[in-house]
């Protein structure tokens, strides 16, 4: 069994420990349940030092499973899911110990549905095989679906069956998606669900757009894309915080992987087709979301409206299909996990703390709380970007990548970064300055140790990934310039015999791709190719 | 006369004759149920001790090949869980009711069941279709004192009656098309050109519509939720999938050997698309799991012929496999309700308010069947509707398939509501529920056996799969 196995495993199976774990031992749930996401953090830190960038999908695993229908178990991670990994196994544990005292009831039920959300995401992230990527991507529905509706705020059951329902409408269609395509990469020989061999499928450019479709609705629900997000606020703001972690945190995620890893490079065609689609959803995702962030008056409301804006980046930074886009995007959800992440975990704290979420009920709370204050403001200014910090780096390139397609649309989004350092820094000043005009105020107590040492290190993250993000780059960089060889080399093989005006060479020259020192220099690609491939068909 | 043909039926007699000497001989009726529970097994013992051999009988009237033998297990399957839920019925006014007569009731239909899987001429198939639905008419009215049950048997009988004649005038117009009632013959004159005969065109449909009639196949549903809701559970739960499991094996036969030519796919495509719809919109409102669980059977009887409309044996299988997996989870969610239902109250979605926390064992084994039902991996649900749709869009059904996931998406509302009822409401404990805390032991082993079959078939269904499929070779 390899690493791979062991960290899908492992929690599922410690989830069942506890499910039938004696009554009334309290204690040993949760030292249960931290003891095993720790060994599962470190495990995954396996990956971290024995990655090595460029070898493409590297700890594979490849099991027969129903060999009647071509499924494996098959298991590998590359540059793309690398880092999702460890994100997942990362807020799992700081999800865990922030639970300690948020929690009281149903605690067996509690840890075991956090520790079979980690199975469920991480077998997603890790799945080359169709099929079981479907499985883990549906079935992890389950756990997050009683963390809502039993943990969870008063409007609980509407809002996890809402978020189950959303989420199972998209999926179906993208099963019958999945389907067809199995049974076009069968032939004579019978199908195969191995996502290595449908890289290799030449699928009909008539069917492109259908099938593209019915994989990126399921994906623009999960995502949240506008028009596709209202789920989100109300899943958000029902689900206990470290429900709320794990699904801003690595949830959200699965959706934009799902375009990278699946959409996009299986049918580059529908790709092209829904682009101009895409790209107007995502720039009307990021300033609607932001102008919605600003009207909330609620904390945590507030921070999920701010997710429909950040991640409608991820998918800008997708659009922009070149290198420069796709590493910024890839790492702003990164970014996203872990600062999303640490501010539902202090949204949390502070409920905790007041038993309200209300902006209005706060107030000049600095000089009480002071450290809590201090790290609410770091992760504050990482979510606006600072430089600095993580959302810097991240949104700078993926600004840069969409400004060499798009500039216009780029244009436009990067007024939405002036939105978002409005509404970030005016919840601050709401929130922690000014005077104090409830008394209850004064009298909150500080952070405890437990409850600093969740956020340190997503802290410690925030600032390395601003500074110093090479080590994060270096590991995404070969991948994606394989995926974007992936995306863009099909629409020229297929757009070329047919005699219509090749759409690149039509128009006007377009700038050459930027070569930012942030990105390791391309290795595979021929750079005569670069202005031509960079906009195919684009405009 | 070759009686190794019919060996497990000539064990599954005996067992009547046994169960009923049992109860006059013995006192207390605990143990028939798993006396007939036994005899279930051991008939199953001889289906696969024979499982390879084909044993053709009675001038070929019956062929017990390995299709009969696949689908007999499935029968049994469906009929030991539904023995078992009964067996352990505890309260006062069931004990009355499932006595000897009870069980050997069950044991003739099951005996009926089994001749419409092995028999090869259509005579045998209304001589099996007969035995099964009489013993049912009987248990469906099984509730002497109550009104809703005598209602139940009442419509149950004279709607059956009406399928009856159905098949009777279907029968009678292919004979007169082909002038045989073997399926060999039925098959040679087809390919020879009867299916040009108008005859032959209007006795196949209304042999289908017979059938159709049994497993409540939209438009022929409209029995199904009041029978349900009046017969006794124990009955529902043999109901829910045995005759389901028999009725579609017969019609897997019929089409792939007699009707072979007929577009008789058209006929199968029209009642899957309404019954998804029908059985799917409907369950939306109900409260009652009873009647819950009847539309969810309409609906998966849509999914399943879904299957059908794909002709040939991989469409085939992946049907079998289906009404395996459907047996286990459909009888188990209704063992979960014969235990929450008392003589006054029936079982409805605020009986199983807060169940988590009353009965944590029995919510969890519903909450596996309800995942099941919606298929939701990692359960048998998604495994088959998996494996029926694959074959369904390699036939070129995709407008049939995106209506069928469509309202699956649909049903993923009404079964959560049952779960979100269970986890998430508050438990009403002026409620009573007459499933002591403990358990029982019976009933325990049918909602452990169930649940491991469900999440067994669903994560790894290829020994499965590869049964049923190769089961369907002997057909083509």
């Amino acid at each position: 069994m390899g690493i791979l196995s062991f960290l899908i495993f492992f929690p599922a199976l410690i989830g069942v420990l506890l499910l039938v774990w004696p009554n009334g031992r309290l204690k040993q749930v949760r030292s249960l349940a931290t003891v095993a996401s720790a060994i599962q953090f470190i495990a995954s830190l396996w990956l971290w030092f024995g990655f090595v960038p460029g070898n493409g999908f590297q700890f594979t695993e490849s099991v027969d499973w129903i060999t009647r229908y071509g499924i494996g178990y098959r298991v590998g991670v590359d540059g793309i899911s690398l880092l999702l990994v460890l994100l997942t196994t990362l807020l799992t544990i700081i999800s865990v110990v922030s639970s300690y005292s948020s929690i009281q009831t149903g605690l067996k039920g509690y840890y075991a549905s956090l520790l079979f959300l980690e199975t469920g995401v991480i077998g997603a992230f890790v799945a080359t095989d169709v099929f079981l990527f479907y499985v883990f991507w549906e079935a992890m529905l389950i756990p997050m679906y009683f963390l809502i509706g039993i943990w969870g705020g008063e409007r609980r059951i509407y809002a996890t069956v809402k978020f189950v329902l959303y989420t199972m409408a998209g999926s179906l269609l993208m099963l019958v998606a999945i389907i067809w395509t199995y049974q076009y990469s069968g032939g004579a020989t019978g199908g195969t669900f191995n996502l290595f061999d449908w890289y290799g499928l030449t699928i009909p450019t008539a069917a492109q757009p259908w099938l593209f479709a019915a994989f990126a609705l399921a994906f623009a629900i999960k995502v949240p894309m506008f028009p596709f997000h209202t789920w989100l606020p109300d899943a958000h703001v029902q689900a206990p915080a470290a429900g709320s972690v794990m699904l801003a945190g690595v949830l959200l995620k699965l959706g934009t992987y799902g375009f990278l890893r699946f959409a996009v490079p299986l049918f580059p065609l529908g790709f092209e087709y829904f682009a101009d689609t895409l790209w107007i959803l995502a720039v009307i995702g990021i300033v609607y979301g932001a102008i919605m962030t600003l009207i909330q008056d609620d904390i945590k409301s507030l921070v999920a409206y701010s997710s429909v804006s950040h991640l409608g980046f991820v998918i800008l930074g997708m659009m922009a299909l070149n290198i420069v886009g796709a590493t910024g995007s890839l790492l702003q959800q990164v970014n996203h996990g872990i600062s999303t992440g640490a501010l539902f975990l202090l949204v949390g704290m502070i409920y905790e703390r007041r038993h309200t979420r209300k902006i209005a009920d706060y107030g000049g709370i600095f000089a009480v709380v002071p450290v809590f204050s201090i790290a609410f403001l770091i992760v504050a200014l990482s979510s606006i970007g600072l430089p600095g910090t993580n959302g810097f780096v991240g949104e700078f390139l993926i600004l840069l990548g969409a400004f060499y397609t798009r500039p216009w649309l780029a244009g436009i989004s990067a007024l939405a970064i002036i939105l978002a350092a409005g509404y970030m820094l005016w919840l601050v000043r709401r929130v922690f300055f000014g005077p104090i005009v409830h008394t209850v105020n004064e009298t909150i107590r500080d952070l405890s140790k437990r409850e600093l040492a969740t956020l340190i290190p997503l802290l410690i993250l925030i600032i390395w990934i601003g500074v110093y993000p090479k080590p994060f780059l270096d590991r995404i960089g070969p991948d994606l310039q394989t995926w974007l060889a992936k995306a863009r080399s099909q629409q020229m093989i297929q757009t070329a015999p047919q005699n219509e005006p090749a759409p690149a060479a039509a128009r006007k020259a377009t700038p050459p791709r930027p070569d930012s020192t942030l990105v390791p220099p391309p290795e595979n690609e021929t750079p005569s190719r670069d202005g031509v491939a960079m906009v195919g068909g684009f405009e | 006369m070759n009686f190794a043909s019919i060996a497990p039926e000539i064990i599954l007699t005996a067992g009547v004759l046994l169960v009923m000497v049992w109860e006059i001989t013995t006192s207390g009726r605990q143990n028939l149920g798993y006396l007939t529970a036994l005899i279930i097994i051991a008939a199953g013992a001889m289906v696969i001790g024979q499982y390879d051999r084909v044993e053709v009988g009675f001038s070929g009237m019956v062929q017990a090949d390995r299709f009969g033998h696949f689908f007999r297990l499935i029968i049994y399957l469906g009929a030991l869980l539904a023995t078992m839920a009964a067996a352990s019925s505890w309260h006062g006014e069931a004990r009355g009711v499932f006595g000897a007569e009870f069980f050997s009731l069950l044991l003739v239909s099951v005996i009926g069941m089994d001749l419409l899987v092995i028999g090869a001429n259509l005579i045998v198939v209304f001589l099996g279709l007969e035995i099964l639905s009489l013993p049912l008419y009987a248990m469906a009215a099984g509730r002497t004192q109550s009104d809703t049950a005598v209602e139940a048997g009442a419509k149950y009988f004279l709607t059956g009656a009406f399928a009856s004649g159905f098949l009777l005038f279907g029968i009678a117009l292919v004979y007169g098309a082909t002038g045989a009632f073997t399926f060999e013959g039925i098959g040679n004159a087809v390919s020879r050109g009867a299916q040009l005969d108008p005859l032959m065109w209007i006795g196949g449909v209304l042999l289908l519509v017979g059938f159709l009639f049994k497993i409540a196949a939209v438009p022929f549903h409209s029995w199904a939720p009041d029978v349900y809701t009046g017969a006794p559970t124990p009955t529902v739960a043999f109901f829910a999938a045995a005759p389901k499991a028999a009725a579609v094996g017969l019609l897997l036969r019929l089409t792939l050997t007699a009707l072979v030519d007929l577009p008789m796919e058209t006929v199968f495509w029209v009642v899957a698309w309404l019954s998804m719809f029908v059985g799917n919109l409907w369950a939306l409102r109900q409260r009652d799991l009873k009647r819950l669980l009847a539309y969810s059977g309409i609906a998966h009887i849509g999914y399943v012929l879904v299957g059908l409309c794909a002709k040939g044996s991989a469409a085939a299988g992946a049907v079998g496999f289906y009404l395996m997996g459907y047996a286990a989870m459909t009888v188990g969610a209704f063992a979960v309700v014969c235990a929450l239902e008392t003589k006054e109250r029936a079982a409805t979605l605020e009986t199983v308010a807060g169940l988590g926390r009353r009965r944590p064992g029995i919510a969890a084994a519903l909450t596996i069947f309800m995942f099941a039902l919606t298929g939701i991996p990692p359960t048998v649900g998604f495994a088959g509707k998996f494996a029926v749709f694959s074959e369904a869009l390699k036939a070129g059904n995709l407008g049939l398939v995106i209506w069928a996931v469509m309202f699956s998406a649909v049903s993923v509302y009404y079964y959560l509501r049952v779960v979100v009822a269970m986890w998430m409401w508050p438990a009403d404990e002026s409620i009573p529920l007459p499933v002591p805390r403990g358990g029982i032991a019976g009933f325990g082993a049918v909602l452990i056996l169930a649940s491991i079959l469900t999440l067994l078939l669903g994560i790894y269904p290829q020994p499965f799969l590869k049964i049923a499929s190769e089961s369907l070779f002997w057909l083509l």
